[in-house]
This record gives C-alpha cells, structure tokens and sequence, in this order.
C-alpha cells in the first residue's frame, strides 16, 4: 500500500538535508573550480549557507556543550582507569575499568533486568496503547472525557503519581492489592519497599505496571494523533467490502500508524533501557533487597558509582564511564537492528 | 537512504546514558596556600566599609526551623561588626539533600570554584577536601596572637569538649596535623522511652533513680523491659493512663512487633563494637595510618559476637530497625504505641515528644557500666573555611563569624532553642544554661531539656572514628551491611564479606577478616 500522505520533514531531517545541501555544493564549488559551474549557483550556496549556519549556531553550540563534550569526555575518562574526577590527574591508559564492568556479576544482573524490563514492558505497553487508542477512536459519546482520562498521568505531578502506587503495592497488609490478596484468602506479598525480601516476580510486576501506566499516556495521544489522520477512505472502502474489524486494524490501521509505531517503539525501548528512578523509587536506593540489589538495572549500575564519586570516592568516575559507554554501545547495536528489521514493515 | 537518515537522530538520542557520568568540567583550581595570611582587625576595617562590604558565603543544610534559629545570630554578628565600622555581609544558604547532598555539592562545584567561603560538614567531609586541597588549616587563626582573633590556650585546652576539638585534629595533604574545623552544632545519640508504661516495670526491677530517672541503661535491662512489654501488650495488659487535654485519659498498646527501635544501622554497629571492644583503642571498625590513609578492619571477632547477640534479640522479636516496618524512624512507632522505646539522635527529640504518654529519656543503654568500654557515638557538625573561591578579607570574615558562634554566649543560646549541644564547657555549666535544663518546662522545650541532660550524661564516653577520604561510604556499606542482617534476613557471615566486597570495588582499604572468612 501507497502512503499518499504529504508529511513535513522532521527537525532531525532538514538538520540532514542541510549536511546534504553542504556537501552537493561543496561538490559543485570544487566542480566550478574545474571550470564546469556557473557563478549564480556558487553566490546562492554562500548566502543560503551563513543563514542556515547562524540558524543552527544556537542548537548546535548547546548540543556541544551539554551532549557532545560529554559524550566524548565519558569516552576519554573511561580509558583511565585511575582517572581523578576532583584533580582531574588522568592517570594510565588502560581497558581495567572495562575489563572490571564486564567482570562483574552485577553489572550483567543490572542488564538481565533491564532487558527483561525492554522485552516485557514495551511490547505490552504498545499494544495497550493501540487497543485503547483504537477503541478511543471508535467511540462518539464521551471521547473527550476519556481522552482526558488517559491523559491525566501524563500531566500529573510525579510525587502524587508514586503516592497512589505506593498505596496500591505497599508492602504492608494496608496496601490495595494485599487487601484483595487477604480478602480471598491469600497471604500478602511485599511489593515494593527499601528494606524487604521482595520476590522478584513480584517486583518485576511491579516494575512493569509503573512503566506501563507511565508511558501510555503519551503513547495514546501519538497515536490518537496518527490514527485521526488516517484518511477515512480507507475504512470506508473497507466498510462497502464488508470487512471483519480485526482485518481493517491489521491491513490498515496498524499499516499507516506503523511510523508512528516505529518512533513509539525506539523511544520506549530507549526509555526501558535507562530505567533508574522508578526502580529507586520502588525499592530504595539499593534497588532492592539490601546488599542483593536484586532490581538493579543498567542505570541503576552507573550511578551507583557515579554518585559515589562526589561522595569522596572521586576515582570511579572511569567505572562508571566504562559501564555507560557499554550501555551506549548495547542500545545503539539494537536500535540499529531494530531499525533495520522494521525497515520493510514501516510504510512513510 | 532510510537508514542514513536516522542513524544521525539514533547516535544523539541514544548517547543520552553517556551523559550521565560526564559532568567533569576543567579544574584548574590555583591553590590558595601561599597566597594566605591572617590579616588584623585593622586592616579588614579598612576594606569592609558600608560602601563595599566584605561578602561571606556560608553553606549548611539546615531546614526551616534551624535557620530559624540560626539567621538572628547571623543578624547579631553583623550588627556587633558594624559598631566596630566592620561591615560584613553574610549569606547563608541552606543546600538541599542534607549534609551529604552539602558534600556533593561542594565537591561538584571543586571544579568550577563555584564555592563557598564557610561551611558546616563533618571530618569525613573534610577528609575529602583536605584531598582536593580546598580547605583552609584554621591553625594560624586559632594560634594567633591577637586575642580577639585567636583563641587562648585556656579555650583551647579546658573550655572547648575535648572529644569535640579532638575530631577535628585531622592529617594535612603534606602529612601534618592540621586543625580543620571547629565545632559547630553537636548531638549525640539517646534512648527515648514511654515513662507511663515502662516506669511501673523498672521501679519493679529497682532500676529507677530517686529522681525518677534511668540512669544506667544496660543491653540486658532493655531486653527483660522489652520482654515484659511484649507479654503484657500479649496478655491485653498494656496500659496506661495519661493526661490529654486536662482530662485523664486511658491509652491501650494492643500490637507490638517490636518494642525497641533502634534508629541508625551504621551508628548501632559502630557503638556496640566499640562498647564490646577490650579497650577504648582497639580497633574495631576503621584505622588510619599517619598519612592520613584509613583502613576498614569491622569484619573482626567482636563484631561477629556482637552481632550474633543483637540477632537473637531481633529473632526474638525484641528489636528491630523502623525499615523493617516500612517506617523511618522508630519515634513513627512510638506515636502509634506500637513500640515504647527509640534510639535516635537527639536531634530527633521533638518527633519523640509525644501527647499519648510521658516521654522520658535516658542515655543509651551500655553492655556494663561496671567493666569494659562504655561508648556513645558523638554527632553533628563543625565549621570550616574553604580557602579557593575566598580571599584574606573574606577568610577572616568568616573566621571572626565561626569565632562568634561557638562563642560562650552563642553556642548557649543556639542549643537551648535548637537542641543541639553546646560546645563549650562555659556554656554548659553557665547559670543560664543550667536554669534551662532544671526548669519546669513544658512541651517541646521540655523534651529539648531532658534530651540534653541525657547526653550530658554520657558525655564521657563520647567517641568518634577517625575521618579519611571515603570514610563516609565505609558508614554507607555498614548500613546497608546492618539492613540486610536484620530486614532482608542475610547471616552475618555472607553480609560481611558482601560489605568487604563492595568496599574492595570501591577501592578502599580493607583489612582481611580476622575470623569466618
């Protein structure tokens, strides 16, 4: 199937096409210079390219300061191992603070868990969200009020947000859940707590609902805006060919929502992959069970030495660059496959 | 071409993680030791005129009501300078995250030199910038000749609390004893207790002082009281009446998991292994060496001993941590009288106070007061100049600030209206301090009060361990170390050498048990 749709190119795109412009009139300019060019063409590349570059100049010096110098200091720094993050003394040249991130059992818990949390919460978190958008959009009375209802944990203040989860998984026999478990007769389950043997089925469940509940928000309203742009010819010739709901969901809808499902797919893996603070929230700062740190996740293993290098431990800063710069690499390799995997699948 | 265009937008949102660890930023930070002199009185008259006074920068951690206490003194300082034609501005900031978050945020803005001149922190902090050279050794200033700078060899030596200076003796970066702050704001820790429950039963064991006080807490007297309370709170037996808005009022305990509570993991640890040590010496949880390097040695026999004791009295359901029931501090228990005593610090007393029943406290309970190592953890802070971000002027500005507040008159007033405990033996045994703690108070000044005279009380077995760089995360480990044993039910054995473990990846020194490795 054909998308006919006309879409503007995204901020990513023309920041692409402007790197493209760039290099065809380079090109063009080292063709003039081999006397096969015309003057007018060289004046318009000079003007139109100083704008642009004034344009960007902005966007692009803090994606300097704030995204790239850090992302290549964190390369340097995890290459010195005995790096000193308060004297800056960089020490030797070496692969040990790889070497010790690889080596530790608890970093490949902290990426067993993460994974889990990627593969489980994300598809499900999708297809919760289409099935809502879907049924969203099917519906004429009240959609607004329920628009709005599945819109609210998106706008609502985060503390309240863990307080109404703390109250629905506490540990204690008072919690929501304990009290349904007790009222058929079961014994409660410590959910959620700082200092409790928590199961870890339970706590993965636990997990999974928060980042569920978090992120389908956002999703419904991507993709209540996607499937409101569908044009309506479709389902009506789908309607005259009389054709089963099930079928016009996997044929058309789920088909011309798929850039969408692509881009909601990428960010929520993205997301999955840096799980700290629902974790920390959850089960305290050692991520679970003590000194087990049971639910430790990527993230969760940088900042543990990170933060410790401002709390008088200034030398693990290259740990925790080694084990980020592994993170990084451990997405990249996957959203690239992702990407490439989806590539026949996604129709633009 | 699909793929070229996103690789571009994938590379920057994916590189998101590495950000994460890179906020180092270039440190270039000129050392202010050679530059340094103590100027006179005199010549910071001469610059800190009304027009351009002389600015001090001051960070702690205080929260509301603290600063409510402290910002008047500040006030005082400035109005007493000002009659000298001193003018000094000070701004005191409070920082977010308490002293911990205080440390990082010094340490952060190291590289920056976006710090400030004074600053409240303990000596494990202080190890940290002894380490990234950025304090300032208060020696000259203390030494000083000038009197109305310096302080005298009395003050030093007879009126200052000996354990309070003494923890602020600390190892220079060129190995020599330096002075690295002064005491501030100190606490220490006591045993809070609901007198209308547990009086009746220490009367019964004759353990009540005439004076209706228990002076002499021992382990083994806490856990025949605990016992007790657990039967009677079984047997529907504990009661009590007490007086609640002028009328008598009848208060039933009908659960309790655990009677006692003890509130901090590390301080437990480190004062029962001082307590069961052979000697006030011996050490039994970290070391340091005459260059100021620390050593970890708690995984030793007395520390195995002890905690398998405090085990069996957990097991037996006679205390716990407030972790183990979801709560922070075991004064939440105490006020929903499902616990009758608290170990906390006496920082925490106004959350102790209650109107349920009569809170008494006591000092905390030792294992003999008869023989052996008494001890009690010494807390709170102490002030101290950072020398980079700050200049000769603002140096002794701060300096003659710190000198006021630890004053005689100042350190008095601080503690009666925060509680705290004041640094100077003047101040203690003063008139007006001593009227403060025999007054009939009532409320929360009251409970300041008795909070005070119980750590006065044991002020002879005060102790703290001696500070070097990561000496704070060593109490970290141990928290979490006391945590597992106790709420997450590790043994002892697998949570020691977990905590030897971690501190081993976090490369600090440990010493190789001695036992059960």
């Amino acid at each position: 199937m054909e998308n006919q749709e006309v879409k503007k190119p995204s901020f990513l795109a023309r920041i692409g096409n402007f790197f493209k412009t760039i290099g065809r009139k380079i090109s063009e300019r080292a063709a003039k210079k081999a006397g096969s060019s015309n003057k007018t063409q060289m004046l318009e590349w000079k003007k139109d390219g100083w704008k642009a570059a004034i344009c960007l100049a902005p966007a692009l010096l803090i994606l300097a300061v704030f995204t790239f110098y850090p992302i290549v200091n964190t390369f340097l720094v995890s290459f010195f191992p005995s790096y000193n993050y308060l004297d800056d003394n960089f020490g030797y040249f070496a692969f040990d603070s790889y070497a010790q991130v690889l080596q530790d059992s608890t970093f490949w818990r902290a990426m067993g868990n993460t994974a889990l949390m990627v593969i489980v919460s994300v598809p499900l978190s999708i297809i919760i969200a289409l099935v809502i958008t879907v049924l969203l959009n099917s519906i004429k009375k009240l959609q607004g009020f329920f628009q709005i209802i599945f819109f609210l944990p998106y706008v609502t203040n985060g503390i309240a947000f863990g307080l109404v989860f703390a109250t629905i998984f506490s540990p204690m026999d008072y919690g929501l859940v304990n009290t349904i478990l007790n009222a058929f007769g079961i014994d409660s389950v410590s959910w959620t707590g700082t200092a409790r043997n928590i199961p870890y089925w339970a706590g993965i469940f636990v997990i999974t609902v928060n980042a569920i509940w978090n992120g389908l928000a956002f999703k419904i309203l991507v993709f209540l805006s996607g499937i409101q742009g569908i044009d309506k010819q479709y389902y009506q010739a789908a309607q005259v060919d009389a054709t089963p709901k099930l079928r016009v969901f996997t044929r058309i809808t789920v088909p011309l929502l798929s850039p969408m499902i692509l881009y909601i797919t990428i960010t929520s893996m993205m997301g999955a992959f840096k799980s700290y603070s629902s974790v920390v929230s959850l089960f305290g700062e050692s991520m679970g069970n003590g000194q087990n740190e049971t639910f430790i996740t990527a993230v969760g293993y940088i900042y543990k030495y990170f933060n410790k290098v401002t709390d008088g431990l200034p030398w693990l800063l290259s740990r925790a660059s080694a084990a980020a710069v592994i993170l990084f690499l451990f997405i990249l390799v996957i959203t690239l496959f992702q990407m490439w995997a989806n590539k026949k699948k996604v129709h633009y | 071409m699909i793929k070229k265009r996103l690789i571009v937008p994938a590379l920057v949102a994916l590189a998101l993680p590495l950000t994460l660890t890179s906020c180092n930023g270039n440190s270039n930070v000129e050392s202010a030791g050679e530059d340094f002199e103590v100027y006179s009185i005199a010549k910071l008259k001469e610059r800190a005129t009304k027009d351009n006074p002389v600015k001090v920068e001051f960070w702690h951690s205080f929260g509301d009501n603290i600063s409510k206490s402290l910002d008047p003194l500040i006030e005082q300082f400035q109005e007493e300078m000002e009659k000298q034609d001193i003018y000094i501005t000070v701004n005191a900031k409070s920082i977010g995250g308490g002293y911990d978050g205080l440390r990082s945020r010094v340490n952060q803005g190291t590289k920056t030199n976006s710090i400030p001149t004074m600053i409240l922190g303990y000596p494990d902090h202080f190890a940290d910038y002894i380490s990234s050279d950025i304090l300032l050794p208060l020696n000259d200033y203390v030494n000083y000749a000038d009197k109305s700078i310096g302080f005298t060899d009395d003050e030093i030596k007879n009126d200052f609390v000996q354990t309070y200076w003494a923890e602020n003796q600390l190892t220079g970066k060129n190995g020599k004893q330096i002075i690295a702050g002064i005491p501030f704001n100190k606490s220490t820790e006591v045993m809070y207790y609901n007198a209308s429950v547990i009086d009746p039963l220490l009367e019964e064991h004759g353990w009540l002082t005439e004076d209706g006080e228990w002076d002499t807490p021992t382990w083994d007297e806490l856990w025949t009281i605990a016992e007790t309370l657990k039967e009677m709170v079984a047997n529907g037996t504990c009661t009590w009446t007490h007086m609640f808005d002028g009328n008598e009022t009848t208060v039933s305990a009908v659960k309790s998991d655990y009677p006692v509570y003890i509130d901090s993991e590390a301080n437990f640890f480190i004062t029962t292994a001082r307590q069961w040590a052979e000697s006030k010496d011996q050490p039994v949880y970290t070391t340091v060496d005459a260059n100021g390097k620390g050593t970890v040695v708690f995984d030793n026999e007395i520390t195995r001993e002890v905690q398998a004791y405090f085990l069996e009295k957990a097991e037996a359901g006679l205390w716990n941590l407030p972790k183990k029931v979801n709560q922070g501090y075991g004064s939440n228990m105490m006020n929903n009288n499902e616990a009758f005593i608290s170990i906390g610090s006496t920082a925490g007393v106004n959350n102790n106070a209650s109107s349920k029943y009569k809170m008494k406290v006591a000092p905390i309970p030792q294992k003999s007061f008869d023989s052996g190592v008494q001890a009690v953890i010494q807390q709170g802070t102490n002030a101290a100049i950072l020398k980079n971000n700050s200049n000769n002027y603002t140096r002794l500005a701060a300096w003659l600030l710190i000198r006021f507040l630890t004053s005689t008159e100042v350190t008095t007033t601080f503690s009666r209206e925060t509680g705290y405990l004041p640094v100077r033996k003047s101040a203690i045994e003063s008139d007006e301090f001593q009227e403060f703690l025999v007054d009939d108070w009532e409320g929360d000044i009251a409970a300041t009060a008795k909070a005070i005279l119980a750590a006065y009380s044991q002020q002879d077995y005060y102790y703290t361990d001696p500070a070097f760089q990561g000496s704070s995360i060593v109490r970290d480990v141990v928290d979490l170390m006391i945590q597992t044993i106790y709420c997450n039910g590790a043994t002892i054995d697998a949570a020691m050498k977990t905590a030897y473990q971690s501190l081993r990846d976090y490369q600090i020194n440990v010493q190789e048990p001695t036992t059960g490795a």
